[in-house]
């Protein structure tokens, strides 16, 4: 029973000595961060969904003042992910139009950015899409 | 004999703290090897992301390029081997020459802070109104400069490369007359060209030699000063198969479609070049506007 009970608080004192190391240890490791598997998928599905819009021309059209392309493709993408964009005319700096998935509220979760370029009759448009989690 | 005992006792708890401790520290190594390896492995993804951003800026570089310049280009791999490059372009275009500095300039300055990147692109050699879109053998050229559009041979190639050539120019004025040119059954290329005017329309095929020149003459005016289209295929001086369609003050577009091996022809750019920078990802290349598939 009593050589039981020494046994029993050995380990404890060992496992004990265990976590004080490991306490010891763990301000020293490395914890530089990035941005975690979320955070890489809501960045490469915004990236992608602009390329996507401005290939297929929707970016194009609602520039011209036709955004319902462009709002088709919104409303197509995954539920509970949530976009806007907007594309500001490079020379006056002015926000030619502004599109967004409709029935976006709440909290972000996760948000990502994804930034473009297109030439258009003559101008530069700076075209930015906003991506977030709900 | 209790001396004994009590030895015996200190050595199994020795073994116990001994085993204790070393599942402690096994753990603590299983934990301490875990975590950089997740890292590593966010940090791969982290950079194939950004990888794939500096891609998309190239990407759409070449396309703002190619919108800018007038310049529709499209490449399809085929079954045989070839591949079938198509360009149109207007005949007469107002040269991009400004417009295209001043989206260097934009992507250098304004576009750089948006993106979060470093970008210094060298769009010299197309800014000066003479674009080239080029392949290992093939260079598609518009001079705005002259009005003239074709191909030529890329530096260091003998010749364009092409089996089979077809050529459409579409001219909204009437034809005053026209001198076509003469095939040779022993040539190397299998030359279309189809014009299409207000008055007439004509389709011409045959094979010709890529060494030896050949003219067609499209006049719409004629006397001195008159406006015309003169296509030119043969030698063009930097290889064999060069092609020049010059127009004199004639509007129109001007399409062709070439066959040119797959070998020959798997990339396919503009003679300009960016510099990206953007966090860890660094690319310093040509705009690519195909690159095999």
């Amino acid at each position: 029973m009593a050589r039981g009970f020494i046994f029993t608080l050995d380990s404890l004192l060992a496992f004990g000595l265990a976590l004080a190391v490991l306490g010891l240890v763990i301000p020293f490791y490395d914890t530089t961060s990035f941005p975690n598997h979320e955070q890489l998928h809501v960045q490469r599905y915004t990236s992608d969904l602009l390329a996507v819009m401005q290939k297929t021309g929707q970016v194009r059209q609602a520039i011209s003042g036709d955004d319902s392309s462009m709002m088709g493709t919104l409303i197509q993408t995954s539920a509970g992910k949530c976009f806007v964009f907007k594309a500001v005319n490079a020379t006056s700096s002015a926000v030619v139009i502004t599109v967004a998935k409709p029935g976006c509220g709440g909290e972000p979760t996760v948000v990502a950015a994804a930034a473009s370029n297109e030439y258009y009759e003559g101008g530069f448009y700076r075209l930015e899409l906003m991506g977030w989690v709900q | 004999m209790r001396y004994d005992r009590g030895k015996s006792e200190a050595g199994r708890g020795f073994v116990a703290t001994f085993v204790t401790c070393t599942l402690a520290a096994l753990i603590l190594m299983l934990i301490a090897f875990s975590q950089p390896s997740l890292s590593l492995r966010d940090r791969y993804l982290a950079d194939y992301s950004g990888s794939a951003v500096v891609r998309q800026l190239f990407d759409n570089a070449a396309v703002q390029v190619g919108a800018i310049s007038g310049i529709n280009s499209s490449f399809t791999p085929r079954f045989d081997g070839n591949v079938t490059s198509a360009f149109s372009v207007a005949l007469l275009s107002a040269s991009p020459s400004s417009a295209l500095s001043s989206y260097s300039s934009y992507l250098q300055d304004n576009f750089s802070q948006a993106a979060s990147a470093v970008i210094v692109p060298s769009f010299g050699p197309i800014a000066s109104g003479h674009v080239d879109l080029m392949s290992n053998t093939t260079d598609f050229f518009v001079d705005y400069n002259t009005n003239s559009i074709g191909f030529a041979a890329s530096p260091g190639s003998a010749g364009t490369g092409f089996s089979n050539l077809s050529i459409a120019l579409v001219i909204p004025d009437a034809l005053n007359e026209s001198t076509p040119w003469a095939y040779d059954e022993s040539g190397d290329v299998n030359v279309t060209l189809s014009v299409t005017a207000a008055n007439v329309t004509t389709i011409s095929n045959g094979r010709m030699s890529s060494s030896t020149p050949h003219y067609y003459l499209l006049n719409v005016t004629s006397g001195a000063g008159g406006r015309s289209v003169m296509v030119y295929f043969g030698n063009s001086g930097a290889g064999n198969g060069g092609l020049q369609v010059a127009s004199s003050s004639v509007n129109g577009t001007f399409s062709a479609n070439a066959t040119i091996p797959y070998a020959l022809s798997s990339l396919w750019y503009y003679n300009a070049t960016l510099n990206v920078t953007k966090a860890a990802i660094a690319r310093n290349s040509k705009l690519m506007v195909w690159e095999g598939g």
